[in-house]
């Protein structure tokens, strides 16, 4: 174990601001050096209240800039501070191991050069579709995706299951650099998902407030309109199953035989 | 009390609504509103040239 007395704790506030945040998530705020953040700004200006050393990664975000610079830039920024033998949180919205390359590098760069990191769960996006859509992903399984890693790359859908994709108002971006994809990009999403759905298939459209005083989003339409949709960064996209549970007679019919039922 | 005092608060307090702030309270929180800045969601990237590492058997846990 590295000496200095550096280290690491990734934190997630929750989705809405004063709801979702844990007693310990807020005592290691308190209790940090640094805190680095990457939260809504309304968020980050609540968590500055709780240290007096606060730091916004967001202006490490740029137009047309790409995002892997950003991310490394976010990562140096943290390193920086934990080698210089700070006790470092880093609260990053939602969960900070859900959908967020940064927390859980930064974690494995500072175990590898000796020095104490580890993450806290949060409450994610999809812990919050889960409870404002009625939906148990118990119920028929339950697929995430980053919606542009299903389309780069040969993921299975399972059509008997939920799937939900993330950062779906991206999909189709190869430039990394982009907020939103234009409508032809997500033109070649629906032509995959219509390989499994129907045209009509509906699918929901969900945005989970970051403050208690706003509504949630949840929008239902049919698949074939999803590439003129409104789009924003925070929306999340709900395809319930398109297809009924099939029984697997012979495999239950084993199960049966051992218990000779 | 400032607005995000007021935003905490009204998070935590199940029984409290919009419509039990004063219009004061109300009025500044719409005016923190209008004046945040855009929030950059994206914290994470697929590199269509590069895909993800293997997934480890053993995922690096500290004990």
């Amino acid at each position: 174990m590295n000496n200095n007395k550096g280290s690491l704790v990734c934190v997630g506030p929750g989705m809405t601001l004063g709801a979702h945040i844990s007693q310990r998530c807020r005592h290691h705020i308190e209790s940090a050096d640094v805190v680095f953040t990457s939260c809504h700004p309304i968020m980050e200006d609540w968590i500055a209240t709780m240290n007096p050393d606060v730091r916004s990664l967001q202006g490490m975000y740029g137009e047309n800039k790409d995002r892997r610079i950003t991310y490394q830039e976010m990562h140096e920024a943290i390193m920086a501070e934990i080698r210089a033998g700070k006790r470092v949180v880093g609260a990053f919205y939602g969960h900070p191991g859900v959908f967020a390359k940064v927390p859980h590098q930064a974690i494995a760069q500072a175990r590898k050069e000796g020095f104490n990191a580890h993450m806290e769960p949060g409450i994610s996006a999809e812990d919050c579709l889960y409870a404002d859509m009625g939906i148990d992903p118990g119920t028929y399984g339950c697929q995430h995706f980053e919606a542009s890693q299903y389309m780069f790359y040969n993921h299975i859908i399972n059509p008997y299951s939920y799937v939900i994709l993330w950062q779906i108002a991206l999909a189709g971006d190869l430039s990394i650099s982009k907020r939103v994809s234009s409508a032809a990009e997500r033109q070649v999403l629906v032509d995959m998902l219509l390989e499994h759905y129907t045209p009509e298939h509906k699918v929901g459209l969900y945005e989970c407030p970051s403050l208690i005083t706003d509504a949630v989003r949840m929008d239902w339409i049919e698949l074939k309109d999803l590439a003129t949709a409104e789009l924003n960064p925070v929306t999340t996209m709900v395809i319930p199953p398109g297809k009924k549970l099939l029984k697997n007679e012979q495999i239950v019919a084993q199960l049966a035989a051992i218990n000779q039922i | 009390m400032s607005a995000v005092e007021t935003l905490e608060k009204l998070a935590i307090d199940v029984n409290a609504t919009w419509e039990d702030l004063t219009e004061k309270q109300r009025q500044e929180i719409e005016m923190l509103k209008a004046s945040a800045k855009v929030m950059n969601l994206f914290m994470t990237v697929t590199d269509p040239d590069s895909p993800e590492e293997e997934p480890v058997d053993a995922p690096d846990k500290e004990s």
